[in-house]
């Protein structure tokens, strides 16, 4: 379907969210319900998998091979259900399945289904097509049935109805109980029994989804806590299954390994209260008659997925929401927003495939690419570059933002205005200009602008007179570096030299990452190309490529190496990549520098999204600790709500979202009786200062390191 | 104190998992205890009518006849007519597990007919015996079983972890929905 422009979807897209930010109550019940669920998952992941990268490695490895091997697999899966009597449908799209549910009903002449949670029949919209057609089906899953009285549409993977209250809920089960109930929850859960238990005696034929199928066994595995499954596929004489075709496994051991991934990443619970493993149709009572099994095996844009190697590993998902717990977005405006029906990260790029590109466009730029998602995956899959793609694709058809065409050329404004920083500085503070950049370029007026330094960091690394040291260390030094902090980065180069290395600043560019995160990736991907080439021309005789900025690392590490089809040279930079602070924290360790005591003070370390990934925020702490003062992480777990530029730009989908999502933070830092916060990334620092109005520092400049032998 | 026997551990883990999950957990040590324990058990609950799936050969009688005479017994036989309607009338169900896991405070379930299926799901209380020796450390440790079912043209497995439960409102976790809202594991110790 043809897109609206770019300018006209973004302005719905804000209108929706403007109307959920003035609704600070309902935003914080919502972030708390989220957040609760991470806490549960640390704890039992502790507790029952302490080698949780091993195991995340595992289920990748699973989902890996199920998605190779799909056409043999399903044709196992086939064979080993219909020797078991049970039939066996390939949909190609999502009206063929809901014919082939409607059909089957009718010829039973059946009258009254039930059906526990799945996400296949709700991408389907199966409840739509059979009410059109005077067939009545009742969800029985506590969450789908409050979204049924609703007339709503999921607002989670896991949690269908999470949005909704105790109260609310109250209201909707009194309606049709016919007397006031009251929103106390086991009141509102034996009501629910009752009623429900009436239809699950009743009902012909019994709908359920399939978390996994095993194809050695011919197998469906059905996981639910409240066992409405149970009740939906065991009374009815007809039990029909609706499943992707990605959820065929080849053993029961994947199968095993993942009903742990499943609830472990989503709820929290080591194992979902009731997990089915059904193998064909038992009988009831001694009884085979009319007792059938059909299960219904969905591609709808499946296969397509399957076949594109930007999008295969989407089907790796395996429905836990976690991407959606972690996402900072999503914790403010919720899947109705964040979702068409697959919601959240992977909703992006799902949508894109089995609802169009039209409908992902819709909430693709609620994604502000902080990566976070990728990092609590189970299956380890790459959300942020896919909606990257996603986003790509978009802009292809309907254009591209004015102010996110704006903010991608940072780089250029920063590299004319160091010619004249005075001029530049001096117009940054007029209001006038200011408000004129917001009219005319979408930038906003109320959020900082960081000032240029006097001379650039490339410019002092011209004027002095290097040391020679024993190995290379190549500095990558990013935007802030080069242009606003240059001081950061001379000290930076004199720790390294004190170190005994020679230190080489080659041309660069900074990461651009801004362009990731607004799908211009044929312009990253010219950044990715020459800072590659010049680093990697750096490294050839070997060294280490020392990295300040956390977005400029995760770019070098994980970023280029994709946009460039894992080249030679690109995994080379990738591999000769580290933080600073990581390499400094080693060389501590290595007693090749020692940090110097300092003021005893509260420190505060927020780390930045991009931090999580190099798993590098131990060593700030590490540093902070060495020089005395009392650093403790403080961190709501997800964004700050920054996000690179996101938050400099004008307006709902920019200034004023951001700093919904980083109101937790802010509150969280200010109770922490903290003397000041550190991050190493400059642009938290920005809206964690505005934020706070505490003082905020790279822990280079709260820190002092030198060689131990002039002690 | 005794050293501990790695089952015994094993059992221990399985016992605290499972209490963790709102499931009571009763050891057993001999026969004439087992059926003590399950009438005291049935009694406590007010019960006047349950269902008893196929037990283990060495217990089942005499857990049927000391039943029977404080309630009333159904079982497979007398259901055939009106399986979905006389369970939802029961108010308990009595069956075997085939193994527990220990980590996860899971009892495994395997049904051959689903009128068994019916009697852990539909009565509010469910009390399911199983071997001491027969509880496994981990989730993979039951594939082994799984197959080994499978190997039957038909056949449904569950694996049980306490009592229904719903997360949904709120996403508060809170105990007793469709299926049962007391989940027994009586534990028989010698076995």
């Amino acid at each position: 379907m043809a897109l609206e422009s770019m300018q006209k979807i973004h302005q719905m897209l804000s209108d929706k969210t403007a109307e959920l930010l003035k609704r600070k109550d309902w935003r914080n019940y919502l972030r708390d319900a989220l957040t609760r669920t991470l806490k549960a998952r640390k704890e039992t992941i502790n507790v029952l998998i302490p080698e949780f990268e091993q195991f995340r490695a595992s289920v990748r490895s699973i989902r890996e091979r199920a998605v190779e091997n799909l056409e043999q697999l399903y044709e196992r899966f086939r064979q080993n259900c219909e020797s078991r009597g049970a039939k066996v449908y390939l949909a190609k799209d999502a009206q063929e399945a809901c014919k082939l549910v409607y059909d089957i009903a009718v010829q039973r002449k059946a009258k009254l289904l039930t059906k526990s949670k799945s996400m296949t029949t709700e991408e389907i919209e199966l409840n739509a097509f059979l009410e059109e057609r005077r067939l009545k089906i009742v969800e029985t899953d506590l969450g789908e049935f409050i979204i049924q009285l609703a007339h709503e549409k999921p607002f989670h993977l896991v949690y269908p109805a999470v949005h909704k209250t105790s109260h609310e809920v109250a209201e909707l089960f009194s309606n049709i109980a016919g007397k006031r109930l009251t929103n106390d929850i086991g009141e509102l859960m034996n009501f629910v029994r009752g009623y429900l238990r009436r239809i699950f005696l009743t009902a012909d034929v019994g709908v359920t989804g399939a978390n996994i199928a095993i194809a050695e066994t011919g197998t469906v595995v059905v996981e639910t806590n409240e066992g409405n499954d149970r009740l939906t596929s065991v009374p009815p004489k007809v039990h029909i299954v609706v499943m992707g075709i990605e959820k065929i496994v080849e053993t029961v051991d994947d199968a095993l390994k993942l009903i742990i991934a499943h609830p472990v990443s989503s709820t929290g619970q080591p194992l979902t209260t009731y997990v089915s493993f059904i193998s064909g149709r038992n009988p009831m009572a001694g009884s085979d008659a009319e007792r059938e099994l059909h299960i219904i095996v969905v591609d709808n844009g499946r296969k397509a997925m399957r076949q594109d190697p930007w999008f295969r590993e989407a089907l790796y998902c395996i429905r836990c929401g976690a991407c959606m717990n972690i996402c900072p977005t999503y914790g403010a405006v919720g899947g109705h927003v964040f979702g068409y029906i697959y919601t959240g990260a992977i909703g992006i790029p799902w949508t894109a495939f089995v609802h169009g590109i039209d409908k992902a466009a819709m909430f693709s730029e609620l994604c502000i690419s902080c990566g976070l998602c990728k990092e609590i995956c189970p299956a380890k899959i790459d959300m942020p570059m896919m909606i990257a793609e996603v986003k790509h694709r978009i802009i292809k058809q309907a254009g591209q933002l004015r102010v996110n065409r704006v903010l991608e050329n940072y780089e250029s404004f920063y590299g004319f205005a160091s010619h004249a920083p005075w001029l530049f500085n001096w117009l940054l503070q007029r209001g006038t200009i200011r408000l004129l950049m917001e009219k005319l370029l979408g930038v906003e007026r109320k959020r900082r602008i960081p000032p240029v330094a006097g001379k650039p960091l490339s410019k002092l690394m011209k004027q002095r007179t290097p040391r020679i040291g024993v190995d290379k260390a190549v500095l990558f030094a990013d935007f802030n570096a080069e242009y606003v902090r240059p001081d950061i980065g001379m000290k930076l180069v004199n720790l390294l030299e004190e170190a005994g290395y020679t230190v080489v600043y080659p041309k660069q560019r900074t990461s651009g990452y801004p362009y990731i995160a607004y799908g211009d990736l044929d312009k990253a991907r010219k950044v990715a190309q020459y800072n590659v080439r010049t680093l990697s021309e750096s490294i050839k005789d070997g060294g280490v490529i020392v990295s300040l900025e956390p977005t400029a690392t995760y770019s070098l590490l994980y970023v280029y190496p994709k946009l460039l089809d894992y080249s030679m040279d690109s995994q080379r930079v990738a591999a000769s990549t580290i933080s600073a602070t990581e390499f400094l924290a080693r060389l501590v360790r290595e007693n090749k520098l020692i940090v110097e005591k300092a003021e005893a003070k509260r420190v505060a370390i927020h780390i930045p999204c991009h931090e999580r990934a190099l798993d590098s925020s131990e060593s700030v702490r590490m540093l902070l600790a060495s020089a005395g003062y009392d650093a403790f992480f403080v961190e709501t777990g997800t964004c700050c709500g920054m996000a690179g530029s996101f938050g400099m730009k004008h307006g709902t989908m920019g200034y004023e979202l951001s700093n919904a999502v980083g109101e937790p933070l802010f509150e969280l830092m200010k109770k922490s009786s903290c003397d000041m916060i550190v991050t190493t990334s400059s642009v938290c620092r920005i809206h964690l200062e505005e934020g706070t109005r505490l003082p905020v520092y790279h822990p280079l400049e709260v820190i002092t390191i030198s060689r131990p032998s002039r002690r | 104190m005794l050293e501990q026997t790695p089952q015994q551990n094993l059992l221990h883990l399985f016992c605290e998992r499972f209490r963790k999950l709102n499931g009571e957990v009763i050891l057993a040590s001999d026969t004439g205890d087992v059926v003590r324990k399950v009438s005291e058990l049935i009694k406590s609950h007010g019960v006047k009518s349950v269902f008893v799936s196929p037990l283990f050969k060495e217990l089942e009688d005499h857990v049927i006849e000391s039943l029977s005479k404080e309630v009333r017994v159904f079982r497979m036989e007398d259901v055939v007519d009106n399986p979905v309607g006389k369970l939802d009338a029961v108010e308990a169900g009595i069956s075997a597990a085939a193994a527990a896991i220990a980590e996860t405070g899971t009892l495994v379930e395997i049904a051959y007919d689903d009128v068994d299926r019916l009697a852990s799901s539909m009565p509010k209380l469910h009390i399911m015996l199983v071997k001491a020796s027969t509880v496994v450390k981990s989730v993979n440790a039951v594939a082994g079983l799984i197959r080994e079912s499978f190997k039957a043209r038909r056949a449904a497995v569950t694996l049980i972890s306490g009592p229904s439960r719903s997360g949904d409102i709120e996403q508060r976790l809170v105990v007793g929905i469709h299926g049962p809202h007391v989940v027994v594991a009586v534990v028989l110790t010698w076995l």
